[in-house]
Formats: C-alpha cells, structure tokens, sequence
C-alpha cells in the first residue's frame, strides 16, 4: 500500500498542471509535425538527389517551358491543351508543397490558376498569358530551390498579413485604373464600351470589399445600390452608371458620376495604401467576402440591371481564396487537414463557376436556372463553413 | 516501504529539521494568500470600468422587431412576405454593419454569417432552417442591444440589468407557450449567469442562492410538457429578487464579504484536516494538506488570469459548473469517509492506542492522497468562483477599496483559521471530534448536493423537479432525485454505520473494523 505514495504524487503534480500544460503541449505537437512531413520530401544535399517535391517541379518547368514556345508560336491549341497539362501536373503534387512549402505554393497557385483558365477560354490572351507563364516559370525555380520555411506561429500570422496586404494594394491600384477606363467609355457616350468595362472594374472592388468598408462612406459612395440608399438624390457610385446603362439606355447625366467614381476610387487607393491590417481583420475579411457572396451576389440583387452578379460573385470568392492563400503557413501549423479540405472546396467551386461562362464571359443572372444557384448557394455554404474554422489560427 | 515524510518523523534525530518543514508547510499556505491578495491588486488597477455598449438606437429596435415578425412569417411558410422583410434585415445590416465591427468583430462576423445563411435558405425556399437561421439572428441581434457580448477589448458588455431583461423576454415567450424558445433563452442564461452572479451574491446571498436554483428549475419545467406551465412563475419571481439588486453600488465590505461567503466552507475542510494532522503529530499530513490547497489556490488564481486577460467569463461559463460540480461530488466522497473516521475516533481511548500503534505510521500514502485531494477540492470548488466574483465587481469600485475588502475578507478568515486549529488543538479530543465530525458530514452533504446542482447547470445531469420533494439551500437540498437521493444515501449510511456501531459496542464491545486504520491491512 505504501508504494501507492510513490506513483500517486506525480499523479497528483500531474493533474494539477494539466489544466497549465495542455496548450503549449499542442503547440508543440503542432509545430512538429510540417517537419515530419518535410524530411521525406526534402533533397538529400550530399547525394545531390531530387526529392519527390523537386522532380515534379523539374517536370512542370519543363512543362512550362513548352507552353512558353507555344505561346510565342500563338498556337492556341496547343497552348490550351498545355494549360490543362500542366494543370494536372500541379494538382498531382500540390497538397505536398502546401504543406511544406507554403509560400513558395501561393505563389505558384497564383499563376498557375490563369494559365488553366485560360485553356477553358474561347480566344487565348497570348499577351498576358507569355506574362503568366514567365512569372510560372520564377514561381517553379523558386519552389525548386525551397528551404523549409520556419517561424512560430505570430511570426506567420505577420508575414500572412504583409502578403495580403501586397494583394490588397495591388487590387486597390487596379481598381482606380480600370474605373478610370470606364469612366472614360462612359463620359465619351460609348455605351456598348462602357458596359464591357464595367464588371471589368467591379471584380477590382469586390475582391476586396471588407476592407473598402473600413473608410466611413467611401464604400457606400463608390458601392451603394439603390436599395441600400435612404434618399435617391444622394446616390452615387457604380451602381447608378449600372442603371443608366442597362436600365435607362441613356449616360444623360453620368459625366459628374463618373468623375466623382474616379476620384473615390483613387481616394481608395491611397487610403489602403496606409491601412494597418491585423491577422483577425484578415481573416474576418474571408468570412466576410464568402458572406456577401451570399447576401447580395447569389440573390442577383447586387447587379439588378446588369445581371453581372457572376462576376461580383466569382470576385468575392476570389477574395476569400487570397486570404487562405496567405494564411496557409498558419494553418500548415494548427490545423493542416483545413488546409486540405478549403484547397478542395474552392477548387470545387471555382470548377462550378467556370461552367457558366461563355464568350470569355460570366453568363447574366438570370439566364442561370433554379437549380444551377441551388448548387452554387451549397458550395458557398459548405464553404464558408470551412472558412469560418479558420479563426484557430489567431 | 517507508513512505518519503514518515522517514523524516520517524527519526528523532531530525526533529529539528522536522520542525523547519512543520514551519514551511504553515509559511507555504500563507505565501498562497499572500499571492492572491497580489494578484487581485493587479486585476483591480487593469480592470477599469469599460463603457456600457447597451444600444438604445431605435432602428436596432426596429430591427429587432421586424426580425420577429419575419419569424412569425416563416412559421406561417409564406416565403414571398418573408422576403420582403428580410430585405429591410439586409438594408439595416448594409448600413450598421461597420458600426457593429468596430464594436466587437465577432459579434458582427456573427450577425454577418446568420445573414449569409437566411439569405441562402430563402434562395433556396428551405423555410425550416430559414426559420432557425432567423431565430439565431434575432438572438444575436438582441444580445447586441443588450450588450451581452465581448467586445474587440475583450470585455464582456453584460450587465445585471441587461440579464434581468432577458429574463423578462424569456417569462414573455413563457407568456405565449413558445416553450422551446423560452428553454432555448434560459439555457443561454444559464451559461451568462457567471457574468452577473457576482453582482448578485456580493449583495444576498439567498437572492443568489435561490437564482441558481431557479435557473435549473425553469429548465427542468420547460423540459417537460405537464410541468411548462410552472415555468412562469419561477421567471417572475426570479426577476422580483433581481430587480433591486439592479444597479447596486458596493463599498469595500462587499468585497470583503466575498471571500468570507466563498470561503468558509473550504476554510472549514481544511481547518479540520490541519488540526488533525495536529492531533496525530503528523507532519507529512500537515504538508500534504497544506499543499494541496496552495495547488488549489494557484490554480484559482490562475484560471483568474485567464477569465480576466483571455476570455470573458461567459465564455469560462459551462467549465465553471463543471469544476465546480465535479470537485463538490468527489469533495463529498472523501469528506463522508474523513467525517466517518473522526466520529470512529472520538473515543480517547480508541485514539491513544491509534497514537501508539501507529504513530508515525499512522497516515499511509492512500490516505496522504486523500486529504491533498480533499483540501485540493475544497479550495478549488469556491476559490474559482471567487476570484470571478472579485474580477466582475474590479470595475463597479475604487481600486483601493476592492483591494482593502479583499485583503479584510481573507484577513478575517486567516484569523478564523488558526484560532480554529489552535483551539482545536487544545480541546480535549472527544468534543473536537465528535462536533468536527458533524461539521464534515454536513459538508458532505452540502457539497453532493451543490455539486450535483452544479453538473445540472453545466448540462452533464438532465435537470429535473419534482415538486414533492423539499428545498432547503442551506443544506444544497434542491427538489430533484438527482441531488436528494445521493443525499438521502448518505444519511441512510451514517445512521446504519451508527446504530451499527451502538449495538456493536453493547453486545460485548467488540471493535468493529468497517474501515481500517491499521497500516499493515492497507
């Protein structure tokens, strides 16, 4: 009986400091993991071997090398086939480069994604596509010379944060350019242009809208519709050229719109440009841009005369992906299978969205059928449930 | 095997360094109270009073209100009209969304995602969970006009009088038989009650004593169809003996109240356990008691730390209940066999012999376990709510006069305790025993009861009444079989072990041994 005291006491020392231990305990599991996973996908330096991560990518460089000659050749049908290749090729090793490298995988992701699009399009950008490619092509040799990244977790909330903060920007200034495009088509009576640039414009805003939210009125005076609106004289923003457009065929008017929208967007612009960003600003972002998806996207009340819901729609989700991307380190260390699973299911939607398009473009609102916005509502659904998991990280 | 401290008293050689350790085990304790009085210095000078969020903007009535009615709508499945309400949600939302966000990002990620969801059940003509969605906004909506959420500080907005009108909202759906929605409000009430309660129990006791009762009583009512109809009139009383409580004012003996309400009970467990560890020379049991409730001190202050820097205490809640459920239950099991032994050891003869047998070996390494445990629990089981308690009142007083309260409270129960001991110690043995024996036995039942009651809050019990059954708060007597039939065990136990014990010692004086002292049977 008395060697009971002898086992019993760190019993009890044990009990006691469980309730203090059990985090850090986690995070140590947590922290030890992308490094299991990496050691048997890292290169051996002394035998100079390739690991599995490097020999893929040496073969979508190479991949990649034969798109470029296409492209220089404008051979649009080999480009295409080559866009969905390379693709495949990506898809076929991507989980592991997430897990390991994750930096590296954004950048490659965000090149990548052009590029099989543009194999599903009708007519084939080779301007911007030889851009992609090169870019492709930096993104590849920089995962094939990859070292493991390591920080604790607030250092990769902060270099989360900084890479969104460089889309966020990014965004912002094309925004202000491509309004200003449109702002001329419109001033210039060009309707029939104007309505070509308009969702062109649109996307620039609505990939990052929670954050244009931040400044007061600014997002009601570029974004308002006139629902959202007490008093129509106080109306402006896109919205109200959407109407003239569309509804009353007429720019009677829309000159002092659209320099105002000029002017606001550009007022944007500079103002993200100073905007401090924290970690659950951002990531309350993806929740919130997934949300609005649902609010006023889905219901095609956001375009009530254009019907370029589609293209606000696919923006949003765009928007939100952009977050995840730059949140993956963080979530690479608390919870890697999320990182799975959102991978998929933005995968899963942009596929469906890539359905409804034609002429290079979104199709109208209301050409999609009851039954095509049910499957899109439960993909945002399912996916905004994934998303709203993300909040562990901070 | 020897046990580890037995070696040190048994050796005489050492009594000297026994007597250093004798010294440190009573040093270690007060160093504990000398911690806490710290740290609630520190909890005072960072809890200032954060400015009171509660909306009395009329379009959040409004939208409260047409939220309602676009419920009332979708129960009645006419989708169309229900559209058009929820189009007036969404145009307030596109307006207050990034007011609300510089209040409390959660709250309106909150409201966002519930907007998001009734918006795609509504698209998608799926009344049902267009409904539900909707009665999670309407929720959400009003705890933002109430103030009952966290906001991006970290502070938790609820107030007493903010709870007392969500009471009236849940006796209002009481009113017009919605029972589900009426449980669904007085189980989140259930889970808020831990902000507010400290505001209750600084001023009565019984008001908090009968609030906790009632909060499971309503929730057992509306859990049965026969018995909704008694549910009301819990809620009206209930909200009688809150209402004046409602913007109370407190002075520093409130504060000093606290600690002495809370911590009379633990100070008794471990008062007794101390002077018996005393009486039995036993310096091993001294420290293992002494140290199991400075574990538990530490532990109270440190789940303090992190309800007042990390989460609200709303949020702390449920593991509240349930610690507290959890270490009553178990602080009851042990207190039933400390009350048993001292009653069995009253007898001075029967103690003497047990001194001389057993001197040193006489507290074995089980039984060590066992009071560490015990003082651990009953430090555990009131300390935490405590030090809640002490966090809520930080920003209704002066700095100085909560920190002067709680040094007062715990003052006076330092007192307590060693007049308690020494006097113990000075008394003959039979007195001493045979009333701390009562005194345990009690705890033992308070604390089964109480626990019980505790896990009932906490969920892990189903809440149920029965109205033939006494209360009595005193004794932690609630009208449930859960807690009363453990209770009515344990008395039924001591009696049988009593007049077992009486005809035992007529018929012959035979020692009976139910449960062993001796050493060499462990």
């Amino acid at each position: 009986m008395k060697s009971y005291v002898k086992w019993a006491s760190p019993l009890l020392a044990a009990a006691l400091v469980l309730g203090a231990c059990g985090k850090s305990g986690e995070d140590q599991q947590a922290t030890t993991t992308p490094t299991q996973q990496a050691s048997g996908t890292l290169a051996n330096a002394d035998t100079g071997a390739l690991s599995p991560i490097q020999e893929s990518t040496v073969k979508l460089q190479e991949e990649t090398k034969l798109l470029q000659e296409a492209i220089e050749k404008q051979d649009a049908e080999a480009v295409k086939r080559l866009g969905k290749s390379i693709n495949d090729a990506w898809l076929a090793y991507e989980n592991s480069v997430r897990q390991t490298f994750p930096l590296e995988y954004t950048e490659v992701e965000k090149y990548e994604m052009p590029i099989f699009s543009a194999s599903a399009y009708d007519k084939v950008d080779f301007a911007a596509l030889k851009v992609t490619a090169e870019k492709l092509q930096g993104a590849l040799t920089a995962l094939l010379n990859a070292k493991e990244s390591t920080g604790n977790a607030s250092e990769l909330l902060t270099k989360a944060v900084a890479n969104y903060k460089v889309y966020v920007v990014e965004q912002a200034e094309q925004l202000a350019s491509q309004t200003k495009v449109f702002a001329e088509a419109v001033k210039a009576g060009d309707a029939e242009k104007a309505k070509l640039e308009y969702p062109k414009a649109r996307v620039f805003f609505e990939n990052i809208e929670p954050i244009a939210e931040s400044f007061g009125d600014l997002d009601p005076r570029i974004d308002a519709r006139l629902a959202d609106v007490e008093d129509e004289s106080e109306w402006s923003g896109f919205h109200i050229i959407e109407k003239a457009l569309w509804m009353d065929n007429t720019l009677e008017g829309m000159d002092a719109y659209a320099d105002q929208l000029v002017k606001d967007t550009e007022e944007l612009r500079d103002k993200i440009k100073t905007v401090e960003l924290a970690p659950d600003m951002m990531v309350a972002g993806a929740m919130e841009l997934l949300n609005e998806a649902a609010i006023s996207k889905i219901t095609g009340e956001e375009e009530i005369y254009s019907h370029t819901d589609l293209v606000d729609f696919a923006a949003n989700v765009d928007g939100s992906k952009q977050v995840y991307l730059a949140i993956i380190p963080a979530l690479n260390e608390k919870n890697p299978d999320l990182a799975d699973s959102l991978d998929k299911q933005f995968l899963a939607i942009e596929q469906t969205l890539a359905g409804h398009r034609t002429n290079d473009q979104y199709i109208s609102y209301d050409k999609l059928t009851t039954d095509q916005i049910r499957t899109i509502s439960d993909q945002i659904s399912q996916l905004s449930n994934l998303m709203s998991q993300t909040a562990s990280i901070l | 095997m020897p046990s580890l401290f037995s070696c040190i008293t048994k050796d005489k050689g050492v009594q000297g360094m026994a007597i250093v350790s004798r010294l440190f085990a009573g040093r270690a304790f007060m160093a504990a109270c000398a911690v806490v009085l710290l740290l609630s210095l520190l909890f005072a000078s960072n809890c200032l009073p954060s400015a009171r969020a509660a909306s009395s903007d009329p379009a959040m009535s409004n939208v409260i209100s047409i939220t309602e009615e676009m419920l009332t709508i979708l129960a009645n499945g006419e989708q169309q009209q229900a559209v058009d309400k929820f189009a007036l949600v969404k145009k307030w939302w596109t307006q207050n969304k990034s007011a609300v966000k510089q209040r409390s990002l959660s709250m309106s990620l909150e409201i966002d995602r519930q907007i998001a969801a009734i918006s795609l059940a509504m698209l998608n003509q799926d009344s049902q969970r267009a409904a539900e969605e909707a009665g999670a906004l309407q929720f959400s909506l009003r705890n933002y006009a109430d103030g009952a959420y966290t906001d991006n500080n970290g502070k938790q907005q609820m107030t007493l009088s903010a709870y007392v009108m969500k009471l009236r909202q849940a006796a209002d759906l009481m009113r017009g038989e919605r029972w589900q929605e009426a449980q669904q409000e007085i189980k989140l009430l259930q889970r808020q009650w831990l902000s507010v309660e400290g505001d209750v129990v600084s001023q009565s006791q019984t008001v908090y004593n009968h609030a906790e009762r009632d909060l499971v009583l309503m929730d057992a009512y509306l859990n049965n169809a026969e018995q909704q109809g008694q549910a009301l009139s819990v809620a009206e009383r209930m909200i009688e003996s809150l209402v004046p409580l409602v913007d109370a004012h407190y002075s520093w003996w409130d504060a000093a109240l606290i600690p002495l309400r809370e911590g009379i009970e633990a100070l008794l467990v471990v008062g007794t356990l101390l002077m018996y560890a005393r009486k039995s020379n036993s310096l091993s049991a001294k420290r293992w008691v002494a140290g199991g409730a400075s574990a538990g001190l530490l532990l109270c202050v440190a789940v303090g730390f992190v309800v007042a820097f990390v989460l609200s205490s709303g949020a702390f809640g449920r593991n509240n209940s349930l610690i507290n459920g959890w270490t009553g239950v178990l602080a009851s099991a042990l207190l039933l066999y400390v009350s048993y032994w001292l009653h069995r050891n009253a007898d001075v003869k029967r103690w003497n012999r047990f001194l001389q047998t057993s001197s040193d070996k006489a507290i074995t390494g089980g039984r060590m376990i066992s009071l560490s445990l015990l003082a651990f629990f009953a430090i555990v089981r009131e300390g935490l709510e405590t030090v809640i308690f002490l966090i809520g009142m930080a920003g209704k007083m002066p700095a100085g006069e909560l920190v002067g309260g709680i040094a007062a409270g715990f003052g006076i129960l330092a007192v307590c305790a060693v007049v308690m001991i020494k006097l113990g110690s000075k008394l003959p043995i039979r007195p001493v025993f045979l009333v701390s024996s009562v005194i345990v036995f009690y705890l033992t039942i308070k604390f089964m009861g109480s626990g019980i009651h505790s896990l009932q809050m906490a969920g892990v019990i189903p809440a149920a009444s029965h109205d033939y059954l006494p209360e009595f708060s005193a004794l932690s007597l609630y009208s449930s079989w859960y807690s009363t039939l453990p209770q009515l065990l344990f008395v039924l136990l001591a009696i049988s072990v009593l007049v077992y014990r009486k005809f035992a010692a007529g018929n012959g004086g035979k020692k009976i041994n139910l449960f062993k002292t001796n050493p060499e049977v462990h």
